[in-house]
């Protein structure tokens, strides 16, 4: 009912008629309600499962070994037997692209979790515990945020050597500092809040508020910054295989299918496109979608 | 204020000195024989001996720290470079000057860019413009640095024979480097610049300058931008360490005779003092300049000098940290 | 009627979004005289900013939405202008200050241009001529003029809104809108603003919209007084009148929810129920449900607005012949 009607609110009248009986509102429901309405965040999840399901079957969709040589089919244009072509040893690009897809994601998703269990924790412990542990940590974290990231990974490859685990070991430490602070302001803005002090105040006790209170406020902040991370990761890692520093020949990764094409560059340049692309769409499906979920599930960050 | 200054630098003391430390640690588990890497394989094991001894490589971690601080400090030496035996320093510094040429235009590009497409995406809010801007800067972000290089090339260099593909022989061969780095920065400047602005809009002073009678335009120039540009300065610390990292890698592409094309090639080569002292020295550039920056937030904020002035402020203004 | 500065008719102003259209101020009339002051009061969310906002025409674009009437300034209607003359109007015959002035100046100009910068835009003179008048006004609110050089920050509250006062009549307005000038400020803050307020408002012969919650203040300082209540103007009068006279329930109620100091009173008498919500107003009475004295046909119809004599309107069933009620007592309230 109204004083007087005009034509917004009948069109607000005939959504409300439309809308189905209310359903129970949570956070998490609402949020994905956000994330629905996200065109942009949508084609971003669309990508990245389409990429989950291509790295788990890899093997039934890629028609050659990513690592057989074959010297009679050597540096193939694009075709029906090979879709993009094959490389100086002639690898089967496609197949090779479809296996880099598994290590990409498998490696970025390591090198998330060793610095949410690293950098992550830290941050978490000094947010939650704050004086002495905060002024501490924070300190260090300073120190370490001197050093370019990719600058710090590359150092310490460059000190173990290449490989995954030093390549994610790598990552971990040069992503430490963001990490932390991330992860400590995430803490912060949850404990400060008044239904915390209020909590406090009618006697929860520790633990209980740290699950029951914390964790699900602070989650969805750090479900962003974990998908974020992902895109980190993966640009770091392509960008640093491209140089030929972290992860070494024959492994199909994307930045060293690229580094492998870099020589026939103007000869062959299919050989680099579809891996540039791959790489791409991989960093930038990541970041559609980290960019719905921090629409969706804290509004005020935009 | 020379009393913030002073104690600022103070501050930049514990800082240098923990990544000397990093650094230092790195350096002693660097796999290999120093002494041995020198002499070579020929040498025999007393006088890699008797080097190590010279080295004091055979003295306690600690006292080889206090003596490397010590090196650094008065003689600025940050080791020698295997390869050539030629000090780590003279080899950097000539270098360092082409990668600050490049690094300081990528920020102007970037931050040029950046600011004006916040502009325009704030004042355009929740158009299909704004959306635009967001999508095609956070392109730039999200796609590493040398792959929107390798583009560049194959577009501008390969297709087009409009500019080198390589080196700094010209100026032309100063436009792709820049360019690319500056435009994978665009994102976080155009963020900031849409977020600040979007703030500073709502705030009552602009309804002020609007009952006053004044112009949008007058209003976003005199009153929103120079209140808006205050977090967007304060990024310019982080953009940068950003821009250096993203040098590194692309130096390698466009063969630029830089510092972070030396550390790559270090790395390469396993030539570990080359590596370790660039990087503290790039570290050592970094926070200076970041020093400068806050320093210089002072100046434009005056708010921030009186709190400054009476000691208000602890510390300055806390940095907002993104990732990539 | 000549003598009438404004003149505002049939106002409506809806808030759209795409959840709700928050009906803000539903058809309301009053008339401004040369030099009076007219006192705004009602309870927070009544639409009294609103209203004054429609008047500036400062709206917040897309979402404010003015569906019908008009605010006519000297007979021209402000609703049908073009942003261009909107804008030599703002600053030059209307000013308004607003509630807050800890965040109502820019913090990186200083006072001095601040002030100077409304002179610069309204009246031709040279920059150095407007920082001298920008001095002159800051002699007025009673700053040392020397101080046009500092900042806003090194101001205290009660400083910051002379400035903003200062800066609102620099240009010698018509009319000085001043929504809650005072609330931010302490207590013994009020009284100085006030006074000087209305000294200034005196010597300049400027009109005044007084929007407040404090009846006090209305008291002491308007002419007429008109009090809101979601979004309607349910009683307006002389304050004399109103007052003393008191017509509809809710002013009624008003005042007796004032602390008195005389009455040795258990409990500060309230108002049952709570604000109704513009966003779904009924389509009758919007106090009805609140109302002490509501009858059944208050329940049903949507009173107009009745004149008892002497401008003293009151938008109630009450003075109706469809009053059912008795006219004293109490009947339930929902």
């Amino acid at each position: 009912m109204s004083k007087i009607h005009t034509p917004a609110m009948e069109k607000i009248e005939k959504k409300n008629a439309k809308r189905k009986k209310p359903v129970r509102s949570t956070p998490g429901r609402e949020s994905w309600k956000r994330f629905k309405r996200n065109p942009t965040a949508l084609i971003g999840l669309g990508v990245v499962c389409f990429l989950i399901l291509v790295a788990i079957f890899a093997p039934l969709i890629a028609p050659y070994d990513y690592q057989t040589q074959d010297y009679s089919v050597m540096m193939q244009k694009p075709g029906a037997e090979h879709w993009f072509g094959t490389d100086q040893f002639g690898r089967d690009i496609f197949s090779r692209i479809i296996y880099g897809t598994r290590y990409s994601l498998v490696i970025a998703l390591f090198c998330t979790i060793a610095a949410f269990f690293t950098g992550g924790l830290l941050g978490i412990i000094a947010g939650y515990f704050g004086g002495r542990a905060d002024t501490v940590i924070m300190r260090i974290m300073d120190i370490f945020q001197s050093i370019p990231m990719i600058m710090m990974a590359m150092c310490i490859v460059a000190v173990l050597g290449n490989g995954i685990p030093q390549l994610v070991a790598a990552i971990m430490f040069a992503s430490m500092p963001t990490m932390a602070r991330n992860n400590r302001a995430a803490i912060l803005r949850v404990r400060g809040s008044d239904y915390i002090e209020a909590s406090a105040a009618i006697g929860v006790g520790q633990l209980r508020m740290i699950a029951k209170h914390m964790i699900p406020n602070a989650v969805g902040v750090m479900i962003i910054y974990f998908v974020g991370f992902l895109a980190v990761s993966i640009m770091m890692m392509s960008s640093m295989s491209y140089i030929g520093v972290g992860l070494s020949a024959p492994t199909p990764e994307w930045g060293l299918i690229l580094n492998d094409g870099k020589a026939y560059l103007t000869s062959a340049p299919y050989m680099m496109v579809f891996p540039a692309l791959m790489i791409m769409i991989t960093c930038f499906a990541f970041n559609l979608m980290g960019d719905g979920l921090r629409d969706a599930f804290d509004p005020r960050l935009k | 204020m020379l009393k913030y200054i002073v104690k600022r630098i103070l501050y930049l003391i514990p800082i240098l000195l923990g990544v000397s430390a990093i650094i230092f640690a790195l350096k002693t588990i660097t796999p290999g024989d120093p002494a041995r890497q020198i002499l070579g394989n020929e040498a025999s094991e007393e006088q890699v001996q008797a080097k190590r001894e010279e080295l004091g490589l055979n003295d306690p971690v600690v006292v080889q720290y206090l003596r490397y601080i010590g090196g650094i400090v008065t003689g600025g030496d940050f080791g020698d470079s295997y390869r050539t035996g030629e000090p780590v320093l003279s080899e950097i510094v000539p270098r360092l000057w082409t990668s600050a040429k490049i690094t300081f235009g990528a920020v102007i590009i970037g931050a040029a860019v950046g600011v004006l497409l916040g502009i325009i995406s704030a004042l355009k809010k929740y158009t299909w413009a704004d959306s635009l801007v967001l999508v095609i800067s956070m392109f730039f972000q999200s796609v590493p640095e040398f792959v929107v290089a390798l583009v560049l090339i194959m577009i501008f260099a390969v297709n087009l024979h409009l500019l080198p593909a390589t080196g700094l022989e010209s100026w032309q061969g100063y436009i792709m480097p820049m360019l690319c780095i500056g435009l994978s920065s665009v994102a976080g400047y155009t963020r900031i610049t849409r977020s600040s602005m979007l703030e500073v809009l709502g705030e009552d002073y602009i309804r002020t300058a609007r009952a006053k009678g004044q112009s949008e335009s007058n209003i976003t120039v005199h009153h929103a931008l120079r209140n808006a540009m205050i977090p967007v300065a304060q990024s310019v610390g982080t953009n940068l360490g950003n821009a250096i990292g993203g040098g590194m890698v692309l130096e390698t592409v466009f063969g630029v005779p830089g510092v972070g094309k030396y550390i790559v090639d270090s790395i390469t080569q396993r030539n570990y003092p080359s590596v370790l002292g660039g990087a503290l020295i790039i570290a050592m550039v970094l926070t200076v300049i970041n020093l400068i920056v806050d320093v210089s937030f002072v100046l434009i904020d005056p708010r921030l000098k009186t709190t400054i002035i009476s000691g208000g402020a602890k510390r300055a203004p806390k940095k907002k940290i993104k990732a990539a | 009627m000549s003598d009438n500065l404004l003149s505002v008719r049939e106002l409506v102003i809806h808030y759209e979004t795409d959840e709700e259209v928050v009906e803000a101020v539903n058809n309301i009339s009053f008339d401004l005289k040369k030099g009076e002051i007219l006192g705004l009061v009602g309870e927070t969310g009544a639409g009294k900013t609103t209203t004054a906002l429609g008047i500036m025409g400062l709206l917040p674009p897309k979402v404010a939405n003015v569906i019908s009437g008009s605010v006519e300034l000297d007979g021209n209607d402000l609703l049908r202008m073009t942003d261009r003359q909107m804008r030599k109007i703002r600053g030059k015959r209307i000013s308004m200050i607003f509630q807050d002035p800890m965040t109502a100046l820019n913090p990186v100009k200083t006072v001095g241009d601040q002030i100077s910068e409304v002179v610069l835009l309204h009246d031709r003179c040279s920059k150095a001529e407007a920082l001298r008048r920008a001095q002159e006004m800051l002699g007025m609110v009673g700053i040392v003029p020397e101080r046009y050089r500092d900042y806003p920050h090194q101001f205290s509250g009660g400083m910051k809104q002379r400035i903003v006062i200062a800066i609102a009549l620099a240009c010698r307005p018509d009319l000085l809108i001043a929504d809650e000038p005072t609330t931010a400020l302490d207590v013994t803050i009020q009284a100085q603003i006030l006074d000087m307020m209305r000294n200034l408002q005196k010597e300049n012969g400027t009109s005044m919209i007084l929007i407040t919650h404090d009846l006090g203040v209305v008291a002491e300082m308007c002419d007429h007084c008109a009090v809101m209540y979601a979004g309607e103007l349910v009683e307006y009068g002389t304050v004399e009148a109103v007052f003393d006279h008191p017509k509809h329930p809710y002013t009624e109620a008003l005042y007796r929810s004032i602390p008195s100091l005389d009455k040795d009173v258990e409990r500060l008498h309230v108002i049952p129920g709570m604000v109704t919500d513009p966003a779904s107003l009924p389509a009758y009475c919007s106090f009805a449900d609140r109302c002490g004295d509501a009858c059944g046909m208050c329940r049903t119809l949507d009173p107009k607005v009745l004149d008892l004599g002497g401008g003293h309107t009151v938008k109630c069933l009450k003075y109706t012949s469809k009053w059912e009620g008795k006219t004293d007592g109490k009947t339930e309230s929902a």
